[in-house]
């Protein structure tokens, strides 16, 4: 079973939340990262960052401006 | 056909398979050395805030992104890496010395390229940035070193703003190269802008 990591990313602007998914994806490779965030870039980005770092994501639910998404993180 | 195998000789079949063999080795580097690193460079040449605010947030995605970053800082961007210690020195010259008393000190003292307005726009815009939680460039920069990113300084730039290697943010981090060094690195990555 994949370790499940929260990452709260409410209220971060560009490029924090892409960086601070990279860093838990360095952290904790192979684990399922539970994002949330608010960042009208986000989703655009984080589809981005999972297609050039091979991860996947497994769901992205938008609720208003709030984005979740749910990423598979690639082991190394 | 029987006889023509009797005519071929081993030792020359061994040496021809032998120089097949290195040409396969040599074009195999060759391949290799053409492949392209999964890296991007920036060359830094504008010390204005914003236009370095862009570098680094660029950066910092691509760092992010699991690429290789090389930042290049010329010209007017050297600054951008000035600390805040001293600027006098001893072996700089009376107008390398003044150059340097003119020139901000680290990103976060760099003046915008437009509305500016003596510190004013500048400052209006921080305030902007803090109210919507962006980044600021300070953090931003030692983000952007913590996560890897390469950082070059020209060293003809560094000697014309009479800049020392004590002077520097990061000094013994900082690499002084040329514009070889940024060509080598140029040919081998993807992409390269120009800030």
């Amino acid at each position: 079973m994949s370790q499940l990591i929260e990452l709260n990313c409410l209220s971060m602007k560009c490029p924090r939340p892409i960086i601070e998914i990279a860093k838990a994806s360095r952290k904790s490779p192979g684990s399922i990262l539970h994002v949330l965030a608010d960042d009208l870039a986000f989703e655009s980005d984080v589809r981005a960052w999972a297609e050039s770092t091979k991860a996947t994501i497994m769901n992205i639910e938008k609720d208003g401006e709030t984005v979740t998404a749910q990423i598979q993180l690639r082991n190394l | 056909m029987d006889s023509n195998i009797d005519v071929l000789n081993a030792p020359d079949i061994q040496f021809q398979l032998h120089s097949l063999s290195e040409e396969v080795a040599a074009l195999k580097k060759q391949v290799k050395d053409q492949q392209q690193e999964n890296s991007v460079n920036v060359i830094c040449f504008s010390g204005e805030w914003d236009r370095l605010f862009a570098s680094l947030t660029i950066a910092g995605s691509a760092l992010a992104m699991g690429m290789q970053v090389h930042l290049f800082f010329t010209f007017w961007a050297v600054s951008a890496l000035r600390g805040d210690g001293s600027v006098k020195g001893s072996e700089k010259s009376f107008l390398q010395t003044m150059f340097g008393r003119m020139l901000p000190s680290g990103p976060g003292k760099a003046p915008l390229s437009k509305f500016n307005f003596g510190g004013l726009g500048k400052c209006l815009m921080r305030r902007i940035m803090k109210q919507n939680n962006i980044e600021d460039i300070d953090v931003l920069f030692q983000e952007v070193v913590d996560l890897g990113a390469q950082i070059h300084v020209c060293e003809t730039s560094s000697i014309l703003f009479g800049l020392g290697c004590d002077e520097l943010i990061n000094g013994d981090q900082i690499d002084r190269c040329g514009a070889a060094t940024f060509l080598s690195q140029a040919l081998k990555s993807r992409m390269t802008l120009f800030i």
